[in-house]
């Protein structure tokens, strides 16, 4: 790679940087709405409207969804609703829990604690993993 | 012959988001036409880091939204970005997928659109059509 490559590469990389922890929720907020987004590209389509079409079906403007579709400005719940009113569908509404799942930890420090200086084969400076299932705690040893 | 790529290093970008985490996606730019890799620096960077950083992260959850990154025709790609000195420019960033070892996403060509909805822009005909043609090698 050229040194103009390497100099061009790296502002582009800087775009990636999270300045602040809100940064980052903002961008989670983004990528929810935009599932939302999603679903009512389909049901447009479906329907074989075009944004213009339901800008009026809102009473709003045009550019108003064009920024929500493109996750300028984030949707709001009476929004949604108005939505589902005028493309004619409900949101389903799932919810998935994660897994809580623990940063690898050095067993030097922690086996005793939890008890895993009895595990075979955890020898001096092996990591471990720590996830918790639903049932019940685990320790696996990944290292 | 395979075309040179840059890649773009995303690495800590995933680490950040707990949805990016398992992402098996990888981008690159096409760094064989230096004035193309330029203009699509010139263009993500006036975009602006917020458009950017949600770009870039659709890309690597393997969505498709039409605003965002839409399927042209094929594996060929297109981003969507208003961009431009006064963000005023309707750009689009046209780009192959390669679906190898998960699925890298080459940026190749900018092209600014002209032309209303439902009108036939014959040089975005032209550019997906040479973007088929291209090889690359991971």
């Amino acid at each position: 790679m050229s040194s103009n490559d390497q100099q061009i590469m790296k502002e582009l990389e800087s775009l990636l940087n999270f300045g602040t922890e809100n940064d980052k929720l903002e961008l989670e907020a983004e990528l929810l709405h935009l599932k939302f987004v999603g679903v009512i590209e389909e049901m447009m389509a479906q329907e074989d409207l075009t944004k213009a079409d339901l800008a009026a079906k809102l009473s709003t403007s045009k550019s108003y969804i064009t920024q929500l579709f493109t996750g300028d400005k984030l949707l709001n719940i009476k929004t949604l609703v108005k939505l589902q009113r005028a493309l004619n569908f409900s949101f389903r509404i799932e919810a998935e829990r994660k897994k809580p799942l623990f940063e690898a930890v050095i067993c030097d420090k922690f086996k005793k604690h939890f008890g895993l200086d009895l595990v075979k084969g955890a020898g001096e400076g092996s990591r471990y993993r720590l996830e918790n299932t639903s049932e019940k705690s685990q320790r696996k040893l990944i290292a | 012959m395979a075309r040179k790529v840059n890649k773009y290093n995303t690495e800590t970008f995933k680490r950040a988001l707990p949805e990016l985490q398992n992402s098996m996606v990888e981008i690159y730019f096409d760094a064989e036409n230096p004035k193309n890799f330029q203009e699509i620096a010139e263009v993500l960077t006036q975009a602006g880091e917020k458009k950017v950083k949600r770009l870039m992260a659709v890309i690597l959850k393997n969505e498709y939204y039409d605003h965002i990154y839409k399927k042209e025709d094929g594996d060929v790609t297109a981003i969507k970005l208003m961009a431009g000195r006064s963000k005023n420019q309707n750009y689009r960033i046209y780009c192959k997928e390669i679906f190898k070892e998960g699925k890298k996403v080459v940026l190749i060509t900018p092209h600014i659109k002209k032309v209303q909805k439902n009108q036939q822009d014959q040089t975005i005909v032209n550019i997906i059509q040479i973007i088929k043609t291209y090889e690359y090698e991971f």
